[in-house]
């Protein structure tokens, strides 16, 4: 079957679930990039004919994002936006309406929100409704908002960032329906039956890029391409000038990935060398003006918005902005489309080339926090053509050296991957495609 | 850790001397609390061997089972008798009364909430979740019945781990959490968890450093002459002191339990025990002195009556006789709880950095809080709003180094927190252009001033209604029954 059939047949199948009706819930588990946003919609708009379909974002900026995609998609359809308080990003015309009662978009073919703003609309119903991102929903939200539909779909990526609390949470841990729980959890303990079906295609990671990410954090669902490897070529226009940071880039370029290897040593998390490091290959690509190749789409040059620099911490992204202005400037070159961020903030973005800086570089010791599995997942899952993984020496030494700390709760689930032989995985893995600084 | 509680330990581990991590206390302290100082039978985490308590450094009361393994033994001469003190002591804190005008109707609010201080975390937890949970669920009629003060000491006691909590709360606080809150130590956590070696650090005897006195204390230990804080054994005492009496006392008593036996050979144990337990006892004391002594920070009463509102709470429970905890918590009562936690944790970090300078170095110096010079501020600032123009007010503020936060982030001014909302619209190096986008028609800061911006608030998001059925996600496997709350779902 060709990744397209794959792809249609699953889909096919979740439609006949979700249409028979004999389930409450439906899951529906999408690897990164797996066309999960267009099935989104797909699915919402097959479900105007039972009434207004509820959709369920976890963000204003997501719930936006599937309101444009109703758009250019499905421009027959009347699409409701319900918010709180902000002013969303959603295109101003008579099939698009914005409220902050529902009463108002009564009418509508698709009613989109946060789960935080459907938690408090009450004297409505729906038959089924669909939750985006339903990994990132915590099991107190969906609490609020279950009662508003008899059923529904719940569609995300279970291998990204699990939700969390600054509080503590540890009353309720190795309960799957505590509150912090991703909604799956909870739906899939109190309901053992509901169906789950697995997107079998990225569209999003290459040839090169898939096989990786698929054995390292999803080697319960693996995943192909859609693309292959004639389909999608990076090219540079300026040639290399030598040193490491070209040879990096060049190594990204023909492999999709490079892994550039900085000096052993133990460092604060704003390491001067790293964040030089990740600077210097964002705004060297910029310099040697890459071009994509992307069948069918066929783009052309590699701008500073395809550009992100991937970073754990907050306070690395503040030194990376500021060096990266500081270097652009310099240097005459306009950085500000290029984007810095954290892990976090980066989920459900997609870029060309992605430099990420790695969460265990330069650290003393692995913390559970630096070793959860979705935050490198997320780093290693946003590009399209190449990720430059940039790392000070010693990871696989540092996770030999530091077995889990972390308590072992009873009745939790063991976490599939593990974060500590996940990150082995990678690291020897990018072993082949590594380039000393 | 924030970068300043690093540089304070670092200096507290070259200099040898304790340093202050605040400037003011943060935390609610009666000058009376109730202590408990607690030690277990080695391998019996709900046995206690000897319970120290009182609410005066000068009169503790002692109870000691020579035998906590025996349950005849030690319900007899500890759990029951220190569930009914406890009842007692409780007693006039749920009868006290206040009258307050609420909204549409008159509330008796209790006239304040109860504080147990205890040594350290260990005994925190021994005291509330596991004497709590132990005690709670046993039956008052037929086999093995208890007196109602035993179970209902069991349901306070649950009350105090589950209000506790709450971060900032102040009903159960442990002496090392409170000093390690105030002091940065150069050792690592869990050497601050040995009260005795803490309080050597933060309070060393004439002409030593604290580590010096830390050191000697650590020596103490080791040999003996001072046993742990309890409540978990000390492998040392248990086996010099404890088990040669134990052996001498259990083949005397040939089995019995009988009341008159058991009181006329326990002496030693008791004297013993009552020893150990007195170092603790004085540890905890001293730490109290030494934190009462500090100035509480502006919003510590503001903390303390949230206490004493959830204590009104459990209070008019225990008067109904509807005092129960259930073992696992339904779906809204998880969703309640998780975010009852989350507003504290939000009020108890705000409240500390407005209160507190050094705290809020730690978030400047952690990039996530902005301090400098305003340089300019335009008041009358107009842009183009949904319908009509409105006024949006600019602050340009230097900083004197890079700006850590993003181009879009927003916080709060710190003399107005929750209010004057200011949003990061530019960056030039270490100048910053701010745009105040909410609370822009109160005081502003003023140019030439120093100012700080930081993501602090006390208002918290009101809670949706919960639904009147456990929602169909959350039913199935597992859900604790809605329709009993009480004795019958203690199984």
């Amino acid at each position: 079957m060709t990744p397209s059939e794959q792809h249609a047949q699953v889909i096919g199948d979740v439609a006949a679930d979700v249409q028979a009706g004999e389930r409450r819930a439906v899951v529906v588990d999408s690897p990164p990039g797996a066309g999960k946003s267009t099935f989104v919609v797909d699915m919402a708009a097959d479900l105007t004919e039972l009434g207004t379909v509820p959709i369920v974002a976890q963000t204003n900026a997501q719930a936006d994002d599937l309101v444009r995609k109703i758009r250019s998609g499905h421009s027959d359809l009347v699409v409701g936006r319900l918010v709180g308080s902000a002013d969303p990003d959603v295109p101003h015309d008579k099939s698009t309406l914005i409220s902050k009662q529902v009463a108002d978009l009564a009418g509508c073919d698709i009613v989109v929100a946060t789960g935080a703003k459907w938690g408090y609309v009450e004297d409505v119903h729906y038959e089924v409704g669909i939750v985006d991102e339903a990994y990132q929903m915590r099991s107190d939200q969906l609490y609020f908002v279950a009662d508003l539909f008899d059923r529904a779909l719940f569609v995300g990526d279970p291998g990204q960032l699990d939700p969390f609390t600054p509080a503590d949470d540890s009353r309720w841990k190795g309960h799957p329906d505590g509150p912090v729980s991703p909604a799956v959890a909870t739906v899939l303990h109190h309901l053992p039956e509901t169906p789950v079906h697995r997107l079998p295609v990225s569209w999003r990671l290459s040839a090169k890029c898939a096989p990786l990410v698929s054995e390292a954090f999803y080697p319960t669902m693996p995943f192909r391409a859609g693309s292959d490897e004639t389909e999608r070529a990076l090219t540079a226009t300026i040639s290399a000038g030598g040193g490491s940071t070209d040879d990096a880039i060049d190594e990204a370029i023909s492999n999709g990935w490079a892994y550039l290897e900085l000096p052993e040593a133990i460092v604060p998390t704003t390491d001067t060398l790293a964040v030089r490091a990740v600077v210097g290959l964002a705004v060297r690509a910029l310099e040697r003006e890459l071009e994509a190749k992307d069948t069918p789409r066929d783009e052309g040059a590699v701008d500073g918005s395809r550009i992100a620099i991937g970073v754990v911490h907050r306070d690395q992204r503040a030194v990376v902005r500021a060096t990266l202005d500081q270097v652009g400037k310099d240097k005459g070159i306009d950085v500000s489309p290029i984007t810095v961020n954290t892990a976090n903030r980066l989920q459900g973005r997609e870029f060309h080339l992605v430099v990420a800086l790695h969460p265990l570089s330069g650290r003393a010791a692995a913390s559970e926090f630096h070793l959860e599995t979705g935050r490198l997942c997320v780093l290693l899952s946003r590009h399209r053509h190449s990720c430059i993984v940039v790392s000070r020496a010693g990871v696989p030494e540092l996770l030999d050296a530091h077995p889990m700390a972390a308590p072992i709760w009873l009745g939790a689930p063991i976490p599939v991957p593990d974060g500590w032989e996940a990150n082995q995985q990678v690291i020897a893995a990018l072993e082949e495609y590594k380039v000393l600084a | 850790m924030s970068a300043v509680d690093v540089l304070l330990a670092i200096e507290a581990a070259t200099s040898g001397q304790v340093q202050r991590r605040t400037t003011v206390r943060h935390r609610h302290l009666e000058p009376e609390p109730l202590v408990i100082v607690a030690y277990r039978m080695a391998g019996e985490a709900g046995a206690p061997l000897g319970v120290m308590y009182g609410t005066s450094r000068d009169a503790p009361s002692l109870l000691v089972a020579p035998e906590p393994r025996s349950i005849g033994i030690r319900f007899r001469d500890v759990m029951n008798p220190f569930g009914e003190f406890l009842c007692n002591w409780l007693d006039p804190f749920v009868e006290e009364r206040e009258m307050r005008q609420a909204r549409h109707r008159v509330v008796e609010d209790c006239i304040n909430a109860p504080q147990i201080l205890v040594p350290n975390h260990a005994t925190a937890g021994f005291v509330g979740a596991v004497l709590g949970r132990s005690l709670r669920y046993l039956r008052t009629e037929g086999d093995g019945a208890v007196p109602e003060t035993t179970v209902l000491a069991g349901n306070h006691f649950t009350w105090f781990e589950q209000q506790s909590a709450l971060e900032g709360s102040c009903v159960l606080l442990a002496a090392t959490d409170l000093l390690r809150r105030h002091f940065a130590t150069g050792q690592s956590d869990l050497e601050d968890e040995d009260l005795h070696v803490l309080l050597s650090w933060v309070d060393p005897p004439a002409g030593k450093t604290g580590a010096e006195a830390a050191a000697e204390m650590e020596l103490a230990r080791h040999s003996g002459d001072k046993p742990g804080a309890g409540p978990t054994p000390d492998a040392d005492w248990d086996r010099d002191v404890l088990d040669p009496l134990l052996e001498v006392f259990n083949e005397q008593r040939a089995g019995s339990n009988d009341k008159e036996v058991v009181d006329r050979l326990s002496g030693d144990i008791i004297t013993a025990v009552g020893d150990a337990l007195a170092h603790s006892w004085d540890a905890t004391w001293r730490a109290h002195e030494i934190l009462l002594e500090m100035l509480p920070g502006n919003t510590v009463e503001d903390r303390w009556e949230s206490d004493r509102r959830a204590w009104t709470y459990h209070a008019d429970r225990v008067r109904d006789g509807w005092a129960f905890f259930r073992i696992k918590d339904t779906a809204k009562q998880a969703a309640w709880m998780i975010s009852n936690r989350e507003d504290a944790l939000t009020a108890l970090e705000a409240g500390e950095a407005l209160d507190d300078p050094l705290v809020l170095a730690g978030l400047v110096a952690g990039g996530e809080a902005l301090i400098g010079e305003v340089t300019a501020l335009d008041r009358d600032n107009k842009e183009q709003g949904p319908k009509n123009m409105v006024t949006r007010p600019l602050i340009d503020l230097e900083l004197g180094e890079p700006c850590p936060l993003p181009i879009g982030s927003t916080s709060y001014w710190t003399v107005r927190p929750g209010k004057a909302k200011v949003e990061v619209i530019s960056v030039d190096g270490s100048s910053v252009g701010l745009k105040v986008v909410a609370g822009m028609t109160g005081d502003l800061p003023e140019p030439g001033t120093i100012a700080a911006f930081a993501d602090l608030t006390f208002s918290s998001i009101p809670r949706p209604k919960a639904p009147q059925a456990t929602p169909w996600t959350h039913v199935g496997a597992e859900t604790p029954s809605i329709e009993s709350e009480g004795p019958d779902d203690t199984e």
